[in-house]
């Protein structure tokens, strides 16, 4: 809805400050301001009113919403307060209705004069709302607009007493157990949709033919994602390590089910199983309805979920272009640690450096004065794909970096 | 290789939460995420005609005779945790909620919810005030700046929303208000005996205000070049 400020400003006698100067008390307050339009001499106000306000929705009425909230007298007749002839219904209350809603401690006259300024009018114990303000029944609505000509703002921030019971809520506890025992395993938490391409239960208007359903299990999902993560490991015998906490919606009922996956590039990298105590064998991937884990999750005491909260992290984007892996192997004088050495090769890799370096190999023969090291690092573009070239120059800034070292030997 | 996992973003954010509500005395409250037409909008107040129930915003169950949508608020458990427990009380529930509409970088088909019910016979205003703004200091910082503003939402009268600043804009991050009487009486509780506190703050927004995640949809892509980060 369009209004006219210079419309609005018809009904005061006093001329109006510029509209951008009150949004912020009119938004708090009132109504949304979507928009204001510069028009030669006016401004076109776009606003949004809620509840619906049929009193408010032209010049007049929102000439009385702006007398109300900021205590401007308005021309008269603009703005007449009801009574018991012209109510279009009467509230019984008592102004300590409003306070105890509010947390204020307002007086009787304070309350019946915020409550006159959008013409309410107050006699003993009844409150008589006009024709026209159809959002008006309950005690709970008086109170909303004394609040909001009060202001928000200005109500006490008071503390909730404090209670003398401990809640608990155990079957949420096992649940955030089950997530922080299988982090601290190496395992990592995806959260995938709902939606599926086949089910029992189907949904009206889907998104899309293939997000028709709601999912049955979570299993199919996370193998899909343990392999298609595999190409994102920075060592091709590292295993993908992923777990789900989900409701699959199969045999009639909804369910909260865990499923957790392991998967490895190739069968001869495999070394390690699931967790012994979701009892899955040697399958790779297992899924189970969380009620069943409770007796075996009581046997286990909780961990620590410190190591796995980490909220002051800032997202980096990531590239989606291929990314060039390379290592670089040396030996150093007995004594000089792998992590100078790591230092170094960040500090020159340049700005390709995406991963690593990472440590895979130390080693020290019986006897000998020197170790050696093996760091795998990863190059990569948030641009382009990366010719060998300029994977190229980019290791050998760090190799020249190394050579600097008189004793360090880069092994080619 | 990487010794330890990671907890997903948005179960890092829900276990924090956790850690304030349960310190003020919460309990954790859930519910199914096929719901019926009557706890997802009649005992909440939300009219017959509201725009909100329509199907290209509501997800609608097959078939259509059953009344069942996908929940589109952790709000619905509200009136069933009424109805099955005596206050006072103190729940929160954190849980998926689903819109149909159109995804994009900060729109998603499904996401997370927090919602919060104090049920008292003393609770006000300046109590709810009071709480949201612990909530998000918790989460946040000390030192945060609010802006409180009036609103409205079916279920709450009166209603308020909170803006925090963050990097410097004005942020919308919660709806609440006081219960509404109607769904007092809707849950057989009698609404003059009892107030209550209710709130709702989308998790996803949060966490992308928190982690300065770009776009919704990296926290539903199972790619752990993003889990990996937190």
């Amino acid at each position: 809805m369009k209004i006219s400020w210079n419309e609005v400003s018809h009904y005061f006698e006093e001329p109006l400050p510029k509209p951008l100067e009150l949004v912020e008390r009119i938004t708090a307050s009132f109504c949304e301001i979507e928009g204001i339009e510069n028009l030669e001499g006016d401004y076109l106000l776009d606003v949004k009113i809620l509840p619906d306000r049929p009193d408010a929705k032209n010049a007049a009425g929102f000439a009385r919403e702006l007398s109300a909230i900021m205590g401007w007298s308005v021309l008269s007749g603009t703005s007449v307060i009801a009574d018991a002839t012209t109510a279009r219904i009467t509230i019984d209350f008592i102004p300590s209705n409003l306070n105890d809603i509010l947390g204020l401690s307002l007086s009787d006259a304070e309350i019946s004069s915020f409550l006159n300024r959008v013409r309410v009018g107050v006699v003993g114990g009844k409150a008589y709302i006009p024709s026209d303000r159809i959002d008006l029944n309950l005690v709970e609505d008086l109170a909303d607009e004394v609040m909001r000509l009060y202001g928000v703002e200005r109500i006490p921030s008071t503390a909730l007493p404090s209670l003398s019971n401990q809640p608990s809520s155990p079957f949420f506890e096992a649940v955030e157990k089950v997530r922080v025992l299988l982090a601290s395993a190496g395992y990592t938490e995806i959260y995938a949709y709902s939606f599926a391409p086949e089910g029992e239960r189907e949904v009206e208007k889907s998104l899309a033919s293939h997000k028709s359903f709601l999912r049955t299990n979570l299993s199919d999902n996370l193998k899909e994602k343990l392999q298609w993560n595999l190409q994102f490991n920075l060592f091709e015998y590292d295993p993908v390590k992923l777990f789900e906490v989900g409701t699959v919606f199969s045999g009639g009922k909804e369910e909260l089910h865990l499923s957790v996956g392991i998967a490895y590039a190739k069968e001869k990298y495999k070394k390690e199983s699931l967790p012994a105590w979701l009892g899955a064998g040697d399958s790779p991937v297992y899924e189970v309805p969380l009620v069943q884990l409770l007796p075996t999750l009581e046997k286990i005491d909780t961990p620590d979920a410190t190591p796995y909260l980490n909220l002051d992290k800032t997202f980096k984007p990531f590239s989606l272009y291929p990314r060039i892996v390379r290592d670089i192997a040396l030996f150093v004088p007995v004594g000089v640690t792998a992590d100078e050495v790591a230092t170094v090769i960040r500090e020159n890799a340049g700005p390709l450096l995406v991963e690593g370096p990472v440590k895979f190999d130390e080693y020290s023969k019986e006897g000998e004065e020197r170790t050696s090291l093996a760091f795998r690092i990863a190059f990569q573009s948030h641009k382009k794909s990366l010719t060998d070239d300029e994977a190229h120059t980019a290791l050998s800034g760090i190799i020249s970096a190394l050579e600097k070292h008189p004793s360090w030997e880069v092994r080619k | 290789m990487e010794q330890y996992g990671h907890l997903h973003p948005l179960s890092q954010l829900i276990h924090r939460s956790w850690q304030f509500f349960k310190s003020h005395g919460f309990t954790v409250a859930g519910g199914p995420e096929i719901e019926s037409e009557y706890y997802n909008f009649d005992a909440l107040n939300i009219p017959a005609d509201h725009p909100a129930r329509a199907m290209q915003d509501t997800f609608w169950l097959k078939p259509l005779e059953r009344r069942e949508v996908l929940r589109t608020h952790t709000t619905s458990v509200d009136p069933r945790y009424l109805e099955g427990n005596e206050p006072p009380f103190r729940i929160i529930v954190p849980g998926r909620v689903f819109r149909n509409e159109a995804t994009d970088a900060t729109h998603e088909a499904q996401f997370y919810q927090i919602d919060g019910l104090v049920v008292g016979n003393d609770v006000h205003m300046g109590n709810l005030k009071w709480l949201l703004e612990e909530f998000y200091k918790h989460i946040f910082g000390a030192d945060l700046e609010f802006r409180w503003r009036r609103s409205f939402f079916s279920f709450v009268e009166p209603g308020v929303e909170l803006d925090i600043k963050w990097g410097g804009k004005w942020l919308e991050v919660v709806g609440a208000g006081m219960l509404h009487p109607t769904v007092f009486t809707r849950a057989g509780r009698d609404a003059t005996k009892w107030r209550g506190l209710a709130f709702g703050t989308g998790l996803d927004r949060l966490a992308m205000i928190k982690y300065g995640i770009s776009d919704i949809r990296l926290l539903y892509g199972d790619d752990i070049r993003f889990l990996k980060q937190f």
